[in-house]
């Protein structure tokens, strides 16, 4: 049944425009999984664990941001970076606004990542992840990344631990 | 899903996370207090297909997943470098040197 499911998930995100995608999200979304505003897969996201975080040698390119999208405004985010930012245990976690309900957004710091306006505490990155194993696995894959807006470095800083 | 399938359904979930970039935080958003178990990060490392097997054999031959060997290996090589250098470290050494300058130790001795 599992490899069946598989097959479907990966014929369905050879097209992403496509009815066969579509129907997945639709029944990710009635079955209450993946994310959803309170949480992934019905765990809180204060409490979603997030253990181990891998940037596949794909994502590491999509994350060289100015080289690929020739933005020169845009920062590259390096790979440790990104696992940084997601294993930071005081981060902010949310859907991200995901239609496919599968990725999660984590807004972190990364200690060794320099900050545009020079603290030296390093630089606040949203970070999106998707799930390498079902929660609460703890193991997750970086998606994309990039540097936090001012907005929500604002609140990364201000918001009081929970 | 092959390797294939998963880099196809990373840059689907990318360029749907970046298309709905902006700077908000929404009220839903959760800081985290679980804190992460033995938080890891796994490092991609590119190994010349002609020593896969061999390290898939000396992997087996142990018992443990090639990924577990290569961990082992590299943390063992890792606790065989010398500590850092401390301040106290540095302080004690410099005080051996000293009583050794001033004729009061001997160097070997130290």
């Amino acid at each position: 049944m599992e490899a069946e499911i598989r097959a479907i998930l990966a014929a369905a995100v050879r097209d992403p425009a496509g009815p066969l995608f579509e129907i997945v999200i639709r029944v990710v979304h009635s079955c209450r999984v993946g994310a959803t505003a309170d949480g992934y897969n019905g765990i809180p996201y204060e409490q979603l664990p997030i253990d181990a975080v891998e940037v596949r040698p794909e994502q590491e390119e999509h994350l060289a941001r100015s080289r690929r999208t020739g933005a020169p405004h845009e920062v590259d985010i390096e790979p440790t970076w990104a696992v940084e930012a997601a294993l930071d245990p005081r981060a902010l976690v949310d859907d991200g606004r995901s239609r496919t309900g599968l990725s999660i957004r984590v807004i972190g710091l990364a200690p060794s990542c320099p900050a545009v306006d020079g603290d030296p505490r390093g630089a606040v990155l949203v970070v999106y992840l998707v799930p390498a194993a079902p929660p609460p696995a703890g193991r997750w894959l970086v998606v994309t990344a990039w540097l936090a807006g001012r907005h929500q470095r604002r609140i990364y800083w201000e918001e009081p631990d929970e | 899903m092959s390797d294939t399938d998963l880099d196809q359904t990373l840059r689907v979930l990318a360029e749907e996370a970046e298309s709905a970039r902006e700077d908000t935080v929404p009220p839903t958003a959760r800081r985290k207090t679980r804190r992460a178990k033995d938080p890891s990060q796994v490092y991609s490392v590119r190994i010349p297909v002609d020593r896969l097997e061999q390290l898939r054999r000396a992997a087996a031959m142990r018992g443990s997943a090639p990924s577990a060997l290569i961990r082992e290996l590299v943390v063992a090589f890792l606790d065989e470098q010398p500590m850092e250098p401390t301040i106290s470290s540095a302080a004690e050494a410099l005080e051996v040197l000293r009583k050794v300058v001033l004729g009061q130790a001997h160097p070997i001795s130290q």
